[in-house]
């Protein structure tokens, strides 16, 4: 097999470079959250855990859409 | 009409509605291929369903609720990320694998392995890994689901054993992928329909939203934030787990990516992964919540599901969750069976021991070899040995440090070489065992870990450590390689390696 520079056929593959970023917002906004000590929210829960434990779901949802949406 | 006579009303019939889909789907499988992946057969909510249901298990219902009734939102983040694992699977690696797929004609993953690896060995070593994780991962199911008949029904194990195995083996090797597709569907639906009514009227019973928080909160105090019961690095590591590291660690899910024939059917497939599983996990969340509120002292967390619902829920109702619980293991069961059997037929006994198979003789030798690994698995699980509860609870993990990063560098890093990935492979699983091991030695237990770093992303470490390092090292894949994996397409009718 003949062998050759990987940069010569490169062109037929792109990243989906806003999705990645929203999934480093996620991972790395999720692990920073974790590391945070909260103020006391609504429902005798703290806010981090409302927003990452419930509305975490809200965001991969909107994300998804957004990626079939726009292919990004 | 006692209790146990009502669930298995209800049970009878849900099992005779997967047989017959069994029996229906064996008229359309003509092949094979058909039988293994129906490509382009399925439209996006049944891939997507599919994906979800095979990844999730059984252990969604049993396990995490349990554990998370007794972590609470310790555990939380990691239910979140599981939510998100079809986002990671089918962006970074699903879009690129379908392409890929239908270039090289593939019929499992292994075939995309061996393609852009160039090498018997890569794909043998993946093979081998895989096959150790998935019988034990059948049995453990196979196990779960004659205890759920024990308990609920006061069934002998054995028989319910042996009617649950019989009948998941039987349907899937009648009607392969179709079957399992379908089946996996329709029991994603009643997976949905049990939580949704469960999740409401457990929270209600322990003091609606505000109120169970309180209770609870009260109860657990080191439970009712993100830390307290586990250090910050379990829980950060088990967000990143649980969603990025499914990418490698559920390849019988990521086979599903090699169905659709167009993209479109991919992105709307995600969409019902990620709605599916969103809904699932947020109401495991609200139940185990609420199983800590209402069974403080339940012996055994893993049967928080099963007590809420008799407890709680008339025997009809009950009997629709139950069948739900089963329905996600079944899911599990046949996805795994399927994949076990189509790398056995097309990457161990097809280019090692009989390369002369023709359409007829093949789809024969498919079914046989769903049958056999199926009857190794419920043999297994009449005794389960010792050593099987090491295997289940490292199967995830191992194939998670094995795969994840040979799988996703494969499809985007074009250096990426064979020797890279046959290293990063192997060193990433014996990180893996290696961390459980000397955790276990520490702490005398599964779930605890030095540093509170989860064996899969140490093992994922390593093996993303020592295959980009081999990789530079070594000459670069041959120029047909980048052509099929990283060509602008115009060469995908002749890619053929």
């Amino acid at each position: 097999m003949k062998h050759n520079s990987p940069e010569e056929t490169k062109g037929g593959v792109k990243l989906p470079i806003v999705s990645i970023a929203l999934m480093i917002v996620f991972a790395l906004g999720g692990s920073l959250m974790i590391l945070i000590d909260w103020p006391p929210g609504p429902f005798n829960l703290d806010w981090g855990v409302l927003i990452l434990c419930y509305g975490g779901y809200a965001y991969l949802i909107g994300a998804s859409i957004f990626y079939v949406k726009t292919g990004k | 009409m006692s209790l146990s006579l009502q669930y298995i009303i209800v049970l009878g019939l849900y099992f005779a509605g997967m047989l017959c889909l069994g029996v229906w789907f064996n008229r359309r499988v003509k092949s094979k291929k058909d039988y293994f992946l129906a490509r382009g057969k399925l439209g996006p909510a049944t891939v997507g369903f599919s994906f979800s249901a095979t990844q999730m298990s059984g252990s969604s219902y049993m396990g995490a609720v349990g554990t998370e009734k007794v972590l609470g939102y310790n555990f939380s983040p990691a239910a979140v990320s599981s939510a998100a694992a079809p986002w990671f699977s089918y962006i970074l690696l699903g879009s690129r694998l379908r392409k890929i797929a239908s270039r090289i004609k593939s019929v499992t993953i292994v075939d995309i392995f061996e393609a852009r690896y160039y090498s018997k060995v890569a794909s043998l070593t993946c093979t081998i890994i895989m096959l150790i994780a998935f019988i034990p991962m059948i049995a453990a199911q196979l196990k779960a689901a004659g205890n759920i008949f024990e308990v609920l029904l006061g069934m002998h194990y054995l028989t319910g054993l042996f009617v649950f195995g019989g009948i998941v083996i039987l349907y899937t090797v009648l009607g392969g992928m179709y079957a399992v597709a379908w089946t996996d569907l329709i029991q994603g639906i009643i997976m949905i329909v049990g939580f949704a009514i469960l999740a409401p009227v457990a929270v209600a019973a322990a003091g609606g939203f505000g109120g169970m928080h309180e209770q609870y909160g009260q109860l657990n105090p080191g439970a009712i934030s993100f830390t307290g019961e586990m250090t910050t690095t379990w829980v950060i590591s088990a967000f990143i787990v649980w969603g990025f590291f499914q990418i490698g660690g559920a390849p019988a899910s990521v086979t599903r990516f090699l169905i659709p024939e167009d993209d479109k059917t991919l992105k709307r497939a995600m969409v019902y992964s990620i709605s599916f599983q969103s809904f699932i996990y947020v109401s495991a969340t609200l139940v185990a919540i609420a199983g800590g509120v209402l069974l403080p002292t339940l012996e055994r967390p893993d049967l928080t599901v099963p007590t809420l619902v008799a407890d709680l829920l008339p025997p009809v109702v009950g009997a629709i969750i139950v069948a739900a619980v089963l329905g996600a293991m079944m899911s599990t069961i046949d996805s795994t069976l399927l994949l076990a059997g189509s790398l056995i037929v097309e990457n161990v006994y097809i280019p090692y021991v009989n390369t002369d198979v023709d359409r007829a003789k093949g789809l024969k030798i498919a079914r046989i070899a769903t049958l056999v690994i199926g009857a190794l698995g419920l043999l297994v699980a009449i005794k389960p040995p010792a050593a099987i509860l090491w295997i289940v609870t490292m199967s995830f993990s191992l194939m998670a440090s094995a795969f994840t990063f040979p799988f996703l560098l494969g499809v985007w890093w074009p250096r990426a070489t064979k020797e890279g990935a046959i290293v990063g492979m192997i060193a990433g699983a014996l990180s893996c065992v290696f961390w459980y091991v000397i955790s276990y030695l520490k702490y005398q237990t599964l779930d605890n870990w030095i540093g509170g770093i989860w064996p899969a992303i140490f093992g994922s470490f390593v093996c993303l450590l020592l295959f980009v390092f081999v990789s530079k090292l070594t000459a670069p894949p041959p120029q047909e390689v980048f052509e099929v994996f990283f060509g602008s397409g115009e060469n995908d009718k002749r890619a053929d390696l």
